[in-house]
Formats: structure tokens, C-alpha cells, sequence
């Protein structure tokens, strides 16, 4: 038994009646028109409105023949008529939130943010994914061209020709053109653009110590041609855009979206994701060129030197030269040990490319 | 809570008014709505501002008993396309003539719809708003005509336009005495009686000294203009009749206000919940009423208006109209 005030929608009069919850209703004792007489009223869940402001108020309207309205300020109450009355007959979403209390405002909260990390990291790299693999290949070479008119670099002719007969000694598992560049600047780093423009500084090139070294290098950076890293971390870099794009225009103006990014590409950062299959096809080519795995391992070491020589390494920010990637490297040699032969080409080249570079 | 009467019938009364609201039910209710508002790409706004008036009305206390918001998402869903469709009409003329290359035509359209869509989203929004709130099961009621509306609007706004602004604390004071005098709260009337050129002094010394003070009288400016809405209403009910006095004073607005801003900066704005609630509480405090109206004998006499798509045409024009 609960007090609560009635109303008869006739006047504003507030008057204090007992309420009882009973199966499918609530029991009124409702004042009759002579004074002083009360009469049970009857009413159904399924012909009431309820309005929940909080967990210690409800008002709830009677529609039809006896229309009025019981408000009751009891918690007590609220609980019990809940009970009775089930949740799904509160077709208003929010008035869950207001019995569940803050709790579950925080999960909603929670919810919300869970489902934009969710797009965020999920739905839209795999987005990402797919729009990169619907690009045709001639795109790569087309984006490539762009990346390196707007960032045109000095190219030392003879060192590339030496640089392109060494890596005419590998035979790469590609249909890109392969373009192979020395560029005369005291960095050191290589990189390689979407369709297959590679370039390597002599500032790097000096640091080399042997030939398998320089297969290692190339073979990696063309790792990141041939399994299109460009493309795809452009893709995911812009996938919020992208998604857009690929819902109201059906992908037209995608192209052009990338297009207008080709200028970061030379200083485009891979995740560590695409740095690890780069290594891992850069040692398969070494394997399948016979050519001596371990010079991953050296070209490494270089790496590490001169992440040592500096304080603030240009390279590791590209490259992330962690001791898990040497530790993976390792893994993958032992893991498919295969024969080396002797190229006496390559070592000739080397060393005129090395001279070259003085 | 009952009121005590006296033989003659005459009532000391002087109901309270007060929140019950808890910021975090009405941080619940905003997350809610967010999140299906997210959810559905925005067309669950309508359903959004019926929940978030629900709320604030069931929260508002009067003698004991609830305010009402009797709305619903679908009337208000209703409204908003009809609201849209209303726009979208206009939008398409100006357009149309900016086609045919007479913009002049285009820009009467624009002006036409100012002068005409505004006063009617008004009108509309009253109507609305005001059948849809209850208290005590009695229905409040706007008993505005039309016409008569838009006619004192235009007039008001060309003698506006024509003292280049300067006549605007009698149109916005007119406009009001008009809309506020046609407010009905079941038999209960009411009344306002603001004066334009008081109106003006008020604002034009709040607006020079804020200045002055760089600032700081703002806050004092803000508890005068209060005072003035709520001071000159008046609620009659045969020959019986209610004032309503402010008691919010500059030095309180001031605490107000800038623990709110505080409350929004330190929480990035997720605290948004609590500094309306504070806000509504701050109000309703600060309200007195005191006059011999029986609050019990206002009797049902508005009838229910559920067309909202003057509310949904205010809303989108922003045009308060409280």
C-alpha cells in the first residue's frame, strides 16, 4: 500500500489517495464526487503512460473513460511498480538510463567511446584496405611520378647506373618497374616510392660494408613497392576521408584525395606492421636470389651504429630498430637456413659503387 | 501538500517554486540521446528534445505537484518535416529567381519569409508548447490569433527597421505583453505589463556600465533583466491574483555563472548536465510567488493542440519563446 497524489484533469485539486500494485494494474481508492466517499478505480499497464524523472518520481496517466494522473514521490513505490510493470512496456529509451541510474549513463559513456575506437582502429583500416586494393597499379606509378616532381632530388648518374646494374643481379618478383636511384646527399637513408622509384643516399651507401648489405637494403625497400605500403598507409592515414568519400561519391574523387598527398610521401612513416613484412619479403628475395641471409642481420648493425652516432636518429623514426626486429630476423634465418653462393658481379659492382661515392 | 483556506475562501499562498532534477539523471538522459542520436545520423532529434523536456518539466516542482511535458518525439518528428518541407520551399524560390536571374525577386521571397514565417513559427511554437504542458493534469494554452500576431509582429518590426534599431526594447516588450497576456494556465490568465522605454534605461545602464566595469556588471545587468521578466507577469484568476517577485541578486548570478563556467572548463564540458541543472535549481529559487489565488480551483480549460510545426520552425530559426 503507497499514499500518492491523484489528479482528475478536471481541476487542480491535489488529493492524497492509496495506491495498491496488483497483477496487470494499479488499485486506486479514488474520491467519488459526494464527499467523503472513496472508490476503488481500477487501472491497466497497458492503458497507462508513465513518466520517470528520476528513481524516486513517477507520474502516471490514465487515458480513456476515468483519465487522470497519480504522481508518486517514493522509491519505495517506483521499485515495486517496476517490477510489476515490465521493461518492455517503457518504450522510452531514456527513461532506462534514469532506472539504471549513472551507472549506466558511464557504460553508455563507455559504450560510445568503445565504438569509435572500434571505427577508429577496426572498421576503418580494413576500409582503408580495401580501397587500396581496388587502386590499380598504374596509380602506383602515377603517384610515384608526383611524389618525385615535387621533391626532385640530386641524382648522381654514374653511381645510379652502378646502383641499377647491382640490382639487375636480383631478380625481383615484380611487375613494377624498377628504378633505382643514388642520390649525393650526406643522409643516411634510403627510400623507395610507390611504382618502384628506390633511392638511396650516399650518405648511407658509405656506411655499407658488403655487397649483401646493399641486397638487403634494396630488397627491402623493394618489399615496400611490391607489397604497396605506400598506397596503403596513405589509405589508412586518410581512411576517415576516405570513408566519406567512398559512401557519397562512390570513390570518384578518392584518387584525387591521394593525389593531393603525394608530396609527404618521401617522408611517409611506416608502421612497424609493414617495416616487419618488408624485412621478412626483403629476406625471402635474399633466399631466393641466394644471397647470403645474414646480411639483414649486418645491415642492421649499421643501423644500430648509426642510431648510436646520433642523438636524435633521423633513421629509427622510419625505421624502428628495435631489438625485436633484429630478434625476428634471427628467428626467420634459422627458421629457413638456405645455400649462398658467391657473386663476384655484385662484389664488383660494390666496390665500384663504393669508390663511386667518394 | 494542502493549502490551508480560511472561511472566506481568501488563500495566503504563496507556492514554492523548485527543481528536483539530479544532474545525473539529466547527464543519463543527454548521453542517451547522443548516443541514438549517433546512431540514427540525427533523426532521432525530435524524440532527443522530447526526452531532455520531459525531464526538465517532471523536474520542476510547483506546491508539491510536477510540471508536465506531454509531447512526443512523433508530433515533434511530424513538425520537424513539415518545418523542413516549409524551408526547403523558400530555399527553392530564392533559388529559382537567382536562376532566372532576378535575385531582386529572390531577396523579397528571403524578406517575405522573415516578416511572415517568423511571427507564424511563433504563434505555432505557443500553441504548441504550452497545450503539451501540464501541471496537476490541467493544460496550460496559448489563446493567441494568428493574425492578429503577425500583423503587430510586421508592425512592430518595421517600426524597428525604420528607428534603425532604436525602437527595439518597445517591439521585444510589445511583442511580449502580447504572447505572455495570452498564456492561459487552465482558468488562470496571464499577464505582462513591460514598458519599453523602462526597458530601455534598464538595458542601456546594464550595457554602459558592463563596459565601465569591463565586465564585472554584467552579472548585475543579467539579475536586473531577470527581475524585469519575472516581476511584471501576472497570473489572475476571476478577481483573485498571483505576483511574481525575483529575490536573485547580482552578487548570486555572479556565483552562479562562474561556477558553471568553471564546472564546464575542469570537466571539458561533460559537466554541460549538472550546469543546466544548477542553472533551472538557481531559477526556481529565486522565484516567489505570493498572491490569494486557490491553486486547486484552476479548472481544465485549454483544449489539447498537437501540431509542432511552429515549435519545430522556432527551434530551427533558434527563436526562444520563453
Amino acid at each position: 500500500m503507497f499514499t500518492g497524489q491523484f489528479y482528475n484533469h478536471q481541476v487542480a485539486k491535489s488529493t492524497t489517495i492509496t495506491v495498491l500494485v496488483v497483477e496487470a494494474g494499479l488499485l486506486l481508492q479514488v474520491p467519488a464526487a459526494e464527499e467523503g466517499v472513496v472508490q476503488p478505480v481500477y487501472w491497466l499497464f497497458t492503458d497507462m503512460q508513465t513518466d520517470l524523472a528520476d528513481r524516486s518520481f513517477i507520474r502516471i496517466t490514465h487515458r480513456g473513460a476515468d483519465a487522470g494522473t497519480l504522481e508518486v514521490s517514493d522509491p519505495a513505490f517506483v521499485k515495486t511498480f517496476l517490477q510489476y510493470y515490465k521493461p518492455s512496456r517503457i518504450t522510452r529509451l531514456e527513461q532506462l538510463v534514469v532506472r539504471g541510474g549513472l551507472k549506466w549513463s558511464l557504460g553508455i559513456v563507455l559504450g560510445m567511446i568503445a565504438l569509435l575506437l572500434v571505427g577508429n582502429f577496426v572498421v576503418l583500416p580494413w576500409c582503408a584496405g580495401i580501397a587500396a586494393e581496388r587502386l590499380p597499379h598504374s596509380f602506383d606509378r602515377q603517384l610515384g611520378e608526383m611524389a618525385r616532381s615535387s621533391n626532385p632530388e640530386p641524382v648522381d648518374t654514374a653511381a645510379s647506373a652502378l646502383l641499377t646494374a647491382f640490382a639487375r643481379q636480383i631478380q625481383w618478383d615484380t611487375g613494377d618497374t624498377l628504378t633505382f636511384v643514388v642520390s649525393r646527399r650526406d643522409i643516411e637513408n634510403a627510400y623507395a616510392l610507390p611504382g618502384g622509384y628506390i633511392v638511396v643516399y650516399t650518405g648511407l651507401l658509405k656506411k655499407l660494408k658488403t655487397p649483401e648489405q646493399l641486397a638487403a637494403l634494396l630488397s627491402h625497400e623493394v618489399a615496400h613497392v611490391t607489397r604497396r605500403h605506400s598506397i596503403r598507409a596513405l589509405c589508412s592515414n586518410m581512411s576517415s576521408m576516405l570513408l566519406i568519400n567512398l559512401i557519397f561519391s562512390g570513390g570518384g574523387t578518392l584518387t584525387g584525395q591521394l593525389f593531393s598527398n603525394a608530396a609527404s610521401l618521401n617522408s611517409l612513416r611506416y608502421s612497424r606492421k609493414y617495416e616487419e613484412q618488408a624485412d621478412l619479403t626483403g629476406l625471402a628475395t635474399l633466399r631466393e636470389n641466394h644471397i647470403n641471409q645474414q646480411g639483414m642481420l649486418a645491415l642492421m648493425e649499421v643501423l644500430q651504429q648509426l642510431d648510436h652516432q646520433h642523438h636524435i636518429p633521423e633513421f629509427i623514426s622510419t625505421h624502428p630498430l628495435t631489438d625485436h626486429r633484429v630478434r625476428y630476423v634471427r628467428q626467420q634465418i634459422a627458421e629457413h637456413p638456405a645455400t649462398a653462393t658467391q657473386h663476384p658481379v655484385m662484389a664488383t659492382l660494390f666496390q665500384q659503387l663504393k669508390e663511386a661515392c667518394h | 501538500m494542502e493549502q490551508q483556506y480560511s472561511p472566506s475562501g481568501t488563500v495566503a499562498g504563496t507556492p514554492s517554486l523548485s527543481f528536483k532534477g539530479s544532474g545525473s539523471s539529466y547527464f543519463g538522459i543527454l548521453i542517451m540521446n547522443m548516443l541514438l542520436s549517433m546512431v540514427t545520423l540525427g533523426f532521432y532529434y525530435p524524440w532527443a528534445r522530447a526526452a531532455r523536456l520531459r525531464f526538465l518539466y517532471s523536474s520542476t516542482e510547483m506546491e508539491g505537484s510536477r510540471f508536465a511535458w506531454n509531447g512526443t518525439g512523433k508530433e515533434m518528428f511530424i513538425g520537424f518535416l513539415k518545418a523542413l518541407g516549409i524551408l526547403v520551399v523558400i530555399a527553392l524560390l530564392v533559388g529559382l529567381f537567382a536562376w532566372m536571374k532576378v535575385p531582386f525577386l529572390g531577396l523579397l521571397v528571403y524578406l517575405a519569409a522573415i516578416v511572415f514565417v517568423v511571427p507564424v513559427a511563433i504563434h505555432g511554437a505557443n500553441r504548441y508548447h504550452w497545450s503539451r504542458t501540464t501541471w496537476r493534469g490541467i493544460r496550460f494554452g496559448y489563446r493567441g490569433n494568428r493574425n492578429e500576431f503577425v500583423k503587430l509582429f510586421i508592425k512592430e518590426m518595421l517600426l524597428t527597421i525604420v528607428t534603425l534599431g532604436f525602437y527595439g526594447s518597445w517591439m521585444f516588450m510589445n511583442i511580449r505583453n502580447y504572447v505572455v497576456g495570452n498564456i492561459r494556465f487552465g482558468s488562470g490568465e496571464f499577464f505582462y505589463e513591460g514598458d519599453g522605454w523602462e526597458y530601455f534605461k534598464m538595458n542601456l545602464k546594464g550595457y554602459l556600465l558592463t563596459i565601465i566595469t569591463l565586465g564585472i556588471y554584467g552579472f548585475w545587468w543579467q539579475a536586473d533583466v531577470f527581475r524585469y521578466n519575472i516581476e511584471h507577469m501576472r497570473l489572475l484568476h476571476g478577481d483573485k491574483v498571483f505576483n511574481f517577485r525575483s529575490t536573485a541578486s547580482g552578487g548570486a548570478f555572479a556565483g552562479l555563472l562562474i561556477l558553471n563556467m568553471l564546472l564546464l572548463i575542469f570537466t571539458l564540458g561533460i559537466g554541460y548536465a549538472w550546469v543546466q541543472t544548477r542553472t533551472i535549481k538557481f531559477l526556481m529559487e529565486n522565484v516567489e510567488i505570493e498572491g490569494n489565488i486557490a491553486l486547486d480551483e484552476l479548472a481544465q480549460t485549454e483544449e489539447e493542440y498537437k501540431n509542432a510545426t511552429g515549435e519545430d520552425l522556432a527551434d530551427m530559426l533558434d527563436l526562444s519563446i520563453i
